[in-house]
């Protein structure tokens, strides 16, 4: 006989459980689509972004080769100590056959940036064009408000510019040159990076964002970020990739 | 004393058992870990030898060379062969073990794993899993011996599997065909290392007690 107290104890610790594996959990089930989705849908009228730049992450492809970092360095000048992208690891020992996975890593260029929000001065920013969060370099007073904001842990202060520093999709290096991809994507062996206009209905990062098949996620939904970083699977064959 | 007697049968039953243990297990070769054309890629000789029980004559040396690290200078070393069925391909394509295709970190460990993994075992070090005693071929005070650790600076490959196989067979080694310039005669020929009519350096047993009797 369940007393109506413990019923009420019962329900309470359901409900924490829940919320732990919705706000704890890396890679949440839960919110894949609404997350997917939200991005295009509920912010495509109120922030026009001509081209809405994104990149799709598939993640299975990844294999820790290090080119993109290495490609990335070299691009933007990373020093030693900080990084624009990086790649986590996640070994599970007790999984069945795969133990390992890669997870790319890079700024998510958030639709709701909370780096923006924190920022005292305005030295970062959402660029009204294109979506990227970029940074005015000279703005910068160095407080590092913005790397506490971050929960993607995406930013690092760069001594030798004396500002913070962080992914821009290599807007001022490579895109805003006219160059098609970002330094990452392009040197990807197996394409586990897709660079893509999340506003341009023909594009294959357009096309997989909004199917219902494949799940599509993207990293901490639960702090409300809206990222334009997408991460996904891929069952095609490497080789088959252009 | 009942108690004794059943302790030391336990005594006995553990030595036992864990000496059956050991000698179930081979001594393999360390991870071979591959760092062309990505770095890095892991092959495990522990989990294909003693986990999967694979012979060393499935893979060694039609399809892969014995000299570990040579491998990875070919140009054709990439995923597009294995996925042909060339390399790991043969077995890892989905029908014999799981496809080149899928599962990729299961041996991709990355540039971080490189950094990880112990240096030492990057290329495995051949004294380490090659027969500790000599082999013996032939019987009686005509026995003669083969040590591997005196042909140490001689690499594998020379030998395995073109010579010999891997596992110990007698087969039809007989002097003659020594003579002839097969089995051991192919550098024992006084050119490459000393002739087979050195007898007692082999037949060591002979040295000993048949001095005599060998001379004439």
């Amino acid at each position: 006989m369940i007393t109506k107290m413990e019923r009420r104890e019962f329900l309470k610790l359901g409900l924490a459980i829940t919320g732990v594996s919705v706000g704890g959990g890396f890679l949440s089930v839960v919110s894949n689509l609404k997350g997917a989705f939200a991005s295009t849908e509920e912010y495509r009228k109120k922030y026009p972004y001509k081209p809405h730049y994104t990149m799709l992450i598939r993640q299975n492809r990844c294999i820790d080769c290090g080119e993109c970092m290495k490609e990335c360095v070299k691009t933007n000048n990373v020093p030693g100590y900080g990084y624009r992208t990086t790649i986590l690891e996640r070994y599970e020992k007790n999984a069945i056959g795969l133990k390992r996975e890669f997870i790319p890593m890079l700024c998510m260029q958030c639709n709701n940036p909370p780096c923006v929000r924190a920022c005292p001065v305005e030295a970062t920013y959402k660029d009204k064009r294109t979506g990227i969060v970029r940074m005015h370099y000279e703005k910068c007073i160095g407080c590092k408000t913005c790397i506490l904001a971050c929960p993607y842990d995406a930013r690092y202060f760069n001594d030798e510019r004396h500002a913070i520093d962080k992914c821009d999709f290599c807007f001022d290096a490579r895109l805003s040159k006219g160059m098609k991809l970002p330094a990452c994507a392009k040197v990807c062996p197996t394409k586990a990076r897709v660079f893509g206009d999340l506003s341009n209905p023909n594009d294959e990062v357009f096309r997989i964002v909004h199917q219902m098949q494949k799940a599509v996620w993207v990293l901490r939904p639960e702090v409300g970020t809206k990222p334009n970083v997408f991460y996904t699977t891929s069952d095609r064959e490497v080789s088959d990739e252009k | 004393m009942k108690n004794k007697v059943i302790f030391m049968s336990f005594g006995i039953l553990i030595f036992f058992s864990t000496f059956t243990y050991a000698a179930g297990r081979k001594i393999v070769p360390g991870d071979i870990i591959f760092t062309a054309p990505v770095k890095s890629v892991i092959f495990s000789h522990e989990i294909h030898v003693n986990k999967e029980h694979i012979s060393c004559n499935i893979c060694h040396s039609t399809i892969f060379n014995t000299r570990a690290l040579n491998l990875q200078k070919n140009k054709n070393f990439n995923m597009k062969s294995f996925c042909k069925g060339r390399y790991c391909g043969v077995c890892h394509n989905g029908k014999i073990a799981f496809s080149v295709k899928t599962q990729c970190a299961r041996c991709h460990i990355g540039v971080r794993g490189f950094e990880r993994s112990d240096r030492a075992v990057k290329i495995p070090k051949m004294s380490s899993f090659m027969p500790k005693n000599a082999l013996k071929f032939g019987t009686g005070n005509f026995e003669a011996v083969f040590s591997h650790k005196k042909h140490i600076g001689v690499h594998c490959n020379n030998c395995h599997t073109k010579i010999f196989p891997f596992k110990y067979t007698v087969g039809s080694i007989t002097m003659n065909a020594i003579k002839n310039g097969q089995y051991c005669g192919k550098c024992h020929n006084g050119k490459i290392a000393f002739s087979a009519i050195n007898c007692l350096i082999c037949h060591s047993k002979l040295s000993k007690q048949n001095r005599h009797t060998a001379k004439h």
